[in-house]
């Protein structure tokens, strides 16, 4: 059961494009481990972070896991809602329709209040 | 509030950038390691941000004087040695790695 002393309210910051590194995996990997120890878990998709939202993944061309299945398979761990930074999206030329359609758009105030209402902030 | 901490250069990665934009009135910034540049070039920083004034602004000693940036650490800077560092992770509720 949940202990309000362990749970946290727990920062996942997204920061790097898929594919090119192993970090927007690791990312999912410990969103994953922290939602099965009944942490609190968002997950924010800043700078070239919002690219790991884009429709129409096809990663099986460069045989690595889809982005896209992964981050559809946190829905099953009660992560439902992602987020991801207005500002970011609009300098990479990006709308919310080209892109996962759980994400929450947060303006660029909205992201810092969101970023400081966490307890624990992990950057990837 | 957050504690803000940057370790890469910002003439060589956006990490400063990308940092103030999203930090907070009250927040901290501390520059480690490469991020210690930084201080060269302060003034543009300062005209462009604005926020900046509304910030707290920490460099590592060590990493200044290794670096051979002492004569840059002007008055808007606070200087913290390694131990400054810890009190600051605990003064701050949270702390975000930029890199």
């Amino acid at each position: 059961m949940a202990d309000n002393n362990v749970t946290k309210k727990v920062l996942i910051l997204c920061r790097n494009a898929p594919y090119g590194t192993s970090t927007s995996r690791e990312a999912i990997d410990v969103a994953l481990a922290g939602a099965v120890f009944e942490q609190n878990i968002s997950i924010l998709f800043l700078d070239d972070g919002v690219y790991q939202l884009l429709n129409d993944q096809q990663s099986d061309a460069i045989m690595q896991k889809n982005q896209t299945k992964l981050l559809d398979s946190l829905e099953m761990y009660d992560i439902e809602q992602l987020y991801a930074e207005y500002d970011s999206l609009k300098n990479r030329g990006l709308h919310a329709e080209n892109i996962h359609s759980a994400t929450t758009i947060l303006d660029s105030t909205e992201t810092s209040a969101f970023i400081s209402s966490h307890q624990v902030i992990l950057s990837y | 509030m957050t504690l803000h901490i940057v370790n890469r250069s910002p003439t060589q990665s956006d990490a400063l950038d990308s940092c103030i934009r999203r930090a907070q009135p009250g927040n901290a910034i501390l520059l480690i390691e490469d991020a210690i540049y930084a201080l060269l070039i302060l003034e543009q920083l300062f005209s462009k941000y604005q926020k900046l004034s509304q910030l707290e602004i920490y460099a590592l000693a060590e990493d200044v004087t290794a670096r051979g940036a002492s004569q840059w650490c002007t008055e808007q800077i606070r200087l913290v040695d390694y131990q400054g560092f810890v009190a600051l992770t605990e003064h701050y509720p949270s702390s975000l790695s930029w890199y």
